[in-house]
């Protein structure tokens, strides 16, 4: 390439890059008239939320609009946060649990999860905009979790930057089989040895690090990420159903000092008091239709989640998609009001205390300047059965709009066969 | 014992079993679904008077002295037309499942009235909800699955819950069959299901022309003759578009009238349904929304069922894990939020079953001489945080609701 060459090349990629920049600055929407939920805050009748550059860039009753901004009158329509699930298996159903043995703490989920799998579109179409996608229950330590954002081409793209994720382990009936464990006291065993080894490599590395003398250990991929819980960065997801297994979650969280969230926690009603009192432990709960389907749900009831929001428990409610469909995921938010929670405790266990168990409320979870512009658009009360997701905002990007026919069918059903579905209207 | 104790304790035991019927009340609702030709009433009074309702209407005059029970909305019992509870338990252990032979791919002899457990926590579960009668079925497994029956929800045996102890044949087609039976004794395609009961059919036309003295018992044979005489109704379980279509080409080669279960793409072949006069039994947010044959459910599909002048009515359908069963209430609310008419939600849950299952002189809507089978709201009934305040059965309050 000639130098002229060069120059002219030099020149235009400064121009491209240049509009970029000045593509971003434009990039400025405003809601008006809005019913606003903030979570953190009073709900704001009537108010104006202003998204710039992804961000959330004010929000409020009487504020100035930016020029330039797109203006969208949302009379009538309810804008809360994207909801946050804090347990999900989007992207990786199929490729969650490995079989081949049991304690896996080196596994990533990372590594099973397929950003094209339609049931991601399926939960934005359910308001849903984070997620912690895990591995299974099947095994003691299942594997490492990863925190996205629904929207993006690669799993990389999707990572909620700064975020590690946390660390899946299960109790109770669904590690237990063939092979060991298959007692709840081998299952105990094999999650507290995991912990021993992490502290031993955690200790030569220490040491290793003070004196040159000291030999490090042997890299160790497993411990590796054993330690980053241990640190304190990397908050553990127990999965336990019943009062005894959740005994001996915090049996374990008391031995090694780890940052927990409970995982279903079905009969954690029963420890409110007790969960209440503990610094660093949350329970992300799951409200489903009936009890039963194997022993350790058999006491499932509709008012726990209320039971536990009287105690003063921090509590999230999860779709564990499948199990709930990520749409119905605000239903069950719904039926614990039925059962007694507050509108309130409601709203807050699908956003900003979601968004503590994963580390992350300092991007999501709420509406306030500063936060991510992830928003969830409703025609009605969220709450309500009646309501609609309109639309579902991630960074300042609209992700779904159901005025949209092929958008609508992932809150319908029917997206694997769209032509043959929208031509039924036309056929009545 | 003496004639004169014997005598006695007939007496005393009348006397308990009236003492629970034989009394009349009062029910205000501010809003009632009669399920009749009278539509939705508003301020409307029905009276019970000994398990039966004995009036219905807004104009009724009650006395000073009656026991009243007030309610915002009136409902009739609800109809669950397809469940596996009290035959699949809450454990899922092997000692509470009888709903499934799994050695058997053929099992028209068998009765789901002799797996049938009152005390199962799951029929309570139902009843809370408003469910006040089941059509309880085999799991959709076997090609040819065995006997469904009719009961309601509350009551010490099977055979006093029973409404009707051989209702209808319950066929199996699309994947199931293959993944329960594929490995071992078959089906293991599609055709083979297909041919199997299309055999078992043949077989028993046969049979019916054997000399009656002559013919050896035989259960399954007597079964699948009733199916043919139309004395017990034929239910396929169908989820594709083509499952469906096989079916209803069973049905059209026998003279069957086509019930479908799940029928999960029926609002794909609508004019095909019309034309076959089929009824669908629709579970609206289908279970599990995993891939394979659910994966184009659509959560509108009743309100294009309804366009089409199809009948449906409303099941919670099988499950097989957690949750063990769904609740009727909230798969109807689904369907209405996305467009279904209440009127015709409840109908679907109530009159049209209740005509679709032969027992509509009995249940299925509140008009004078039919039994008290009700359920009191505090608020609309398919709304999340509205509750069910009381569930009437013959009469009898039982349950408190939630």
């Amino acid at each position: 390439m000639n130098t002229r060459k060069k120059l002219l090349l030099g020149v235009v990629s400064l121009m491209a890059s240049m509009s970029l920049v000045h593509a971003n600055e434009a990039n400025i929407t405003a809601f008006t008239n809005a019913d606003l939920l903030p979570i953190t805050s009073a709900p704001i009748e009537g108010g104006t939320i202003v998204l710039k550059d992804g961000k959330i860039h004010a929000i409020g009753k009487d504020i100035a609009i930016p020029s330039g901004a797109t203006i969208i009158d949302a009379t009538g329509k309810v804008i809360m946060p994207g909801i946050v699930d804090t347990h999900s298996h989007l992207g990786a159903a199929g490729d969650i649990n490995e079989r081949s043995k049991k304690v896996n703490p080196e596994m990533r989920v990372l590594d099973s999860f397929n950003p094209a799998d339609p049931r991601i579109k399926v939960a934005l179409a359910g308001g849903i905009t984070v997620a912690n996608v895990m591995p299974g229950s099947g095994n003691v330590i299942g594997g490492q979790t990863i925190y996205i954002k629904l929207a993006g081409d690669t799993v990389e793209e999707m990572l909620i930057p700064g975020s590690i994720g946390g660390m899946k382990f299960a109790n109770g009936t669904n590690p237990k089989g063939d092979k060991a464990p298959n007692t709840r006291m081998a299952t105990a065993a094999m999650a507290r040895e995991a912990f021993y080894n992490a502290k031993t490599y955690q200790e030569k590395k220490k040491a290793a690090a003070k004196s040159r003398k000291v030999a490090p250990p042997e890299f160790d991929l497993g411990n590796e990420a054993m330690v980053e819980i241990l640190e304190g960065k990397r908050i553990l997801h127990f999965h336990s159903h019943r009062m005894d297994d959740i005994v001996t979650v915090l049996r374990l969280q008391k031995e090694f000092g780890f940052r927990l969230v409970i995982q279903h926690g079905t009969e954690s009603y029963k420890l409110a008091d007790m969960l209440a009192g503990l610094e660093d432990v949350y329970v992300s709960h799951i409200l489903i239709d009936s009890h039963g389907g194997k022993h350790e749900t058999m006491e499932l009831r509709i008012d726990g989640a209320a039971t536990l929001e009287k105690a003063g428990v921090k509590l999230a409610l999860h779709s564990d998609d499948g199990v709930i469909d990520s749409r119905f995921l605000i239903r069950t938010a719904g039926l614990a009001m039925r059962g007694g929670l507050s509108r309130e405790g409601a709203l807050t266990a699908l956003t900003i205390n979601g968004a503590h168990m994963l580390d992350i409320a300092d991007r999501v979870g709420s509406l306030e300047v500063g936060k991510d512009a992830d928003l969830a658009i409703f025609d009605g009360d969220p709450l309500s059965v009646y309501s609609n997701v309109l639309e579902t905002w991630i960074n300042g990007e609209q992700v779904y709009n159901r005025s949209n026919p092929k958008h609508k069918l992932f809150a319908t059903g029917g997206y694997r066969i769209s032509d043959r579905y929208l031509a039924l209207e036309g056929g009545e | 014992m003496t004639v004169f104790k014997a005598i006695i304790a007939t007496l005393i035991f009348a006397a308990c079993v009236s003492f629970a019927s034989a009394q009349t009340f009062y029910i205000k609702a501010n809003t009632l679904y009669t399920s009749s030709n009278d539509g939705v009433l508003n301020d409307a009074v029905i009276v019970v008077k000994d398990g039966k309702i004995d009036k219905v209407g807004t104009n009724i005059e009650v006395p000073s002295n009656a026991t009243v029970i007030e309610a915002k909305v009136v409902t009739p019992g609800l109809i669950d037309s397809h469940t596996v509870v009290g035959v699949s338990g809450a454990y899922n252990v092997d000692a509470d499942q009888d709903a499934f032979e799994k050695v058997d791919n053929m099992g028209a002899e068998y009765r789901i009235l002799d797996s049938f457990n009152p005390n199962e926590t799951l029929i309570a579960h139902a009843r809370k909800f408003g469910v006040t009668t089941i059509h309880v079925t085999p799991q959709p497994a076997a090609p040819v699955g065995g006997v469904t029956a009719l009961f309601k929800t509350y009551g010490q045996t099977a055979d006093q819950m029973a409404l009707r102890t051989e209702t209808a044949m319950m066929f199996n087609l699309g994947e199931a069959p293959k993944y329960f039976f594929g490995d071992n004794i078959g089906p293991s395609t599609r055709m083979a299901t297909a041919s199997l009961i299309r055999e078992s059919l043949y077989k028993a036309k046969a049979w019916i022309q054997e000399d009656k003295d002559k013919r050896k018992p035989d259960l399954a044979m007597e079964a699948l003759a009733k199916v043919l005489s139309g004395d017990i109704d034929a239910m396929f379980t169908a989820h594709r578009d083509y499952d469906i279509a096989t079916a209803l080409r069973i049905a059209k080669e026998f003279d069957l009238k086509p019930i479908i279960n799940y029928g999960t793409e029926g609002y794909l072949m609508r004019d095909t349904l019309k034309a076959a006069e089929a009824t669908i039994i629709t579970a609206p947010t289908m279970q599990r929304s995993s891939p394979g044959q659910k994966e184009n459910a659509s959560l509108e599909a009743t309100r294009f069922l309804q366009a089409a002048n199809i009948p449906f009515v409303f099941s919670s359908g099988y499950e097989g894990y957690v949750p063990k069963t769904r609740v009727l209430l909230w798969e109807m609310a689904i369907a209405v939020a996305n467009g279904l008419d209440r009127e015709a939600a409840i109908n679907a849950a109530t009159i049209v079953p209740a005509k679709l299952w032969g027992v509509s002189k009995n249940i299925g809507s509140i008009e004078k001489g039919k039994d008290a089978d009700l359920v009191l709201y505090d608020g609309d009934p398919f709304e999340y945080i509205s509750k069910v305040t009381g569930v009437y059965i013959n009469g009898e309050r039982v349950s408190e609701g939630g």
